[in-house]
C-alpha cells in the first residue's frame, strides 16, 4: 500500500516537471515568462512565488471541492488566487523591495495565470489533497526550472557571459554576444526557437 | 512609462510603441485559442473592444475613490493600495460575467457572435495588465478610457495581421515542430522588431 503511494506521487513528480512540462510541453503561462526571463533574480523570484501560490490554490480547492459546484469554480479558483497573490506582493514588498519593482507588473499577473487556473480546475477538482498538494509542487517546479533554463540561454546569448553565485563565467567574448537578445524582440524570437526545437525533438522521439 | 503629452502621442504609444502583446506580452495565451482563423481573432478584439474600456475605467474610479483618498492638499489619508490585485480581479470578474449575462439578453446575435470569447476574458492576462498600466501611468479619468480603448485596438490589431500571416504561410514548408505557438512567437518577434525600429 506505502509502495502504490510512493509510485503515484513519482509519476505525478515526473508528468509535472518532465512529460508535461508546462513551458516546453504545455506552453502556457507564457506571458510572465516572456517578461521577467532577461534577470536571474527576477527569474527566480517569480518561479519561487509561482510555485508557492499553485501549492497553496491547489490544497485550498482540493479541501473545498465538495462544496464548490462547477459553474462556481473557476471564479472561487480566481478569487482564492487573486487573495494569495496579494499576500505573496505585500511579502515581496516587505522582504526586498527592489525586486517588487524590478518585477512590475507581472507579479500581480500571477493572479490570472493560466497555469495555476488550468490545475486547480482540472486537477485538484477532483483529487484529494495530498496528491493535488504534489501536482502544485511538480509543475510549479517544472515551471520554475523552465523559467531559469530560458534565463541562462537568454543571458550568455546576449552579454556572453553569466554570473552564478558571484562568480562571472565567460562562454565566448562579448563582441560576439547578440545584445537585442535583451529586447521584446530578442525574448518572443529566443523562446519561439526554443520551443519549436523541444516539440521537433518531441516529434521525432514519437515517431521513433 | 508613458508619456502622454498629446492625444496623438497616446495613440501612436499605445498602438505601436508600447503594443500590449507585442512588448509587454499580454494576452499572449489567447493567441492559441483563436486556432489560426482571422474571424475568431476579429471575435476575440470585438469583445476585448466592449469589455475592456468599462473595466478599466470602473476600477480606475475605484483605485482613485475608494482605495486611495487624498485630501485637497494632497495628504493622503487612506492607502489601501496594497489591495488592488485583489480588488481588480473580483471587478473584472463581475463586469464579465454581467456584460455576458447582458448581453445574452438585449443582444442575442452579438452573444452569439462573441460569447465564447467573452467569458475567457475572466483569465485574460490583457483585461488585468492593461488596468495595472493604467494606474500606474494614466492621470485622469478619461485618458484611461482612452487608453484602453487603443490598447484593445493595437492587441486586436497585431492579432489579425498575425493570423492573416500564419494564413499565408500555410502552404509553404515549415518543420513540424514549429507549427503553431513556435511559429507565431516568431511571427511576433518580426513584427516587434520592425516597430521596435520606431521607437529609437
Amino acid at each position: 500500500m506505502g509502495n502504490d503511494i510512493k509510485n503515484e506521487l513519482k509519476n505525478i513528480l515526473n508528468e509535472g516537471i518532465i512529460k508535461r512540462n508546462p513551458v516546453f510541453v504545455l506552453a502556457i503561462a507564457l506571458t510572465p515568462l516572456l517578461a521577467v526571463s532577461d534577470s536571474l533574480a527576477k527569474a527566480l523570484g517569480l518561479g519561487l512565488t509561482v510555485l508557492f501560490i499553485m501549492v497553496l490554490v491547489n490544497l485550498v480547492v482540493s479541501i473545498f471541492k465538495s462544496k464548490l459546484s462547477d459553474g462556481a469554480l473557476t471564479i472561487v479558483t480566481l478569487a482564492i488566487m487573486a487573495f494569495l497573490v496579494t499576500i505573496a506582493e505585500m511579502i515581496i514588498q516587505v522582504r526586498d523591495i527592489s525586486l517588487y519593482q524590478d518585477l512590475g507588473i507581472y507579479l500581480p499577473l500571477t493572479a490570472v495565470s493560466g497555469l495555476i487556473l488550468q490545475r486547480a480546475v482540472t486537477y485538484s477538482n477532483q483529487n484529494n489533497v495530498m496528491k493535488s498538494v504534489f501536482d502544485g509542487f511538480a509543475y510549479g517546479v517544472g515551471y520554475l526550472v523552465a523559467l531559469v533554463m530560458i534565463t541562462i540561454i537568454r543571458i550568455v546569448i546576449s552579454t556572453g557571459s553569466i554570473t552564478l553565485f558571484n562568480t562571472q563565467l565567460r562562454l565566448f567574448d562579448h563582441v560576439y554576444s547578440f545584445s537585442l537578445a535583451n529586447t521584446a524582440f530578442g525574448a518572443l524570437l529566443i523562446i519561439g526557437l526554443i520551443l519549436g526545437m523541444f516539440k521537433s525533438f518531441q516529434q521525432r522521439g514519437e515517431s521513433k | 512609462m508613458i508619456e502622454f503629452t498629446t492625444f496623438a502621442q497616446l495613440i501612436v504609444a499605445t498602438l505601436f510603441l508600447n503594443n500590449v502583446l507585442l512588448f509587454s506580452f499580454l494576452g499572449l495565451e489567447s493567441v492559441t485559442t483563436i486556432e489560426e482563423k482571422p474571424k475568431n481573432a476579429l471575435k476575440l478584439s470585438l469583445a476585448l473592444l466592449l469589455v475592456l474600456p468599462i473595466v478599466s475605467v470602473i476600477s480606475f474610479w475605484i483605485y482613485h475613490n475608494l482605495l486611495l483618498s487624498v485630501s485637497d492638499t494632497g495628504e493622503v489619508l487612506a492607502d489601501l493600495t496594497y489591495l488592488q490585485t485583489f480588488v481588480f480581479v473580483i471587478t473584472i470578474t463581475v463586469v464579465v460575467v454581467l456584460f455576458n449575462v447582458l448581453i445574452k439578453k438585449f443582444f442575442p446575435k452579438l452573444y452569439a457572435f462573441i460569447g465564447q470569447y467573452a467569458i475567457q476574458l475572466v483569465s485574460n492576462t490583457v483585461v488585468l495588465g492593461v488596468l495595472l498600466i493604467n494606474i500606474s501611468s494614466v492621470d485622469t479619468l478619461a485618458n484611461s478610457f482612452y487608453f484602453s480603448v487603443f490598447a484593445a485596438f493595437g492587441y486586436g490589431l497585431v492579432l489579425m495581421i498575425l493570423t492573416f500571416i500564419e494564413k499565408h504561410l500555410q502552404e509553404s514548408p515549415i518543420p513540424k515542430g514549429f507549427k503553431g505557438l513556435p511559429l507565431q512567437l516568431i511571427i511576433l518577434s518580426i513584427i516587434a522588431l520592425i516597430l521596435y525600429g520606431l521607437n529609437v
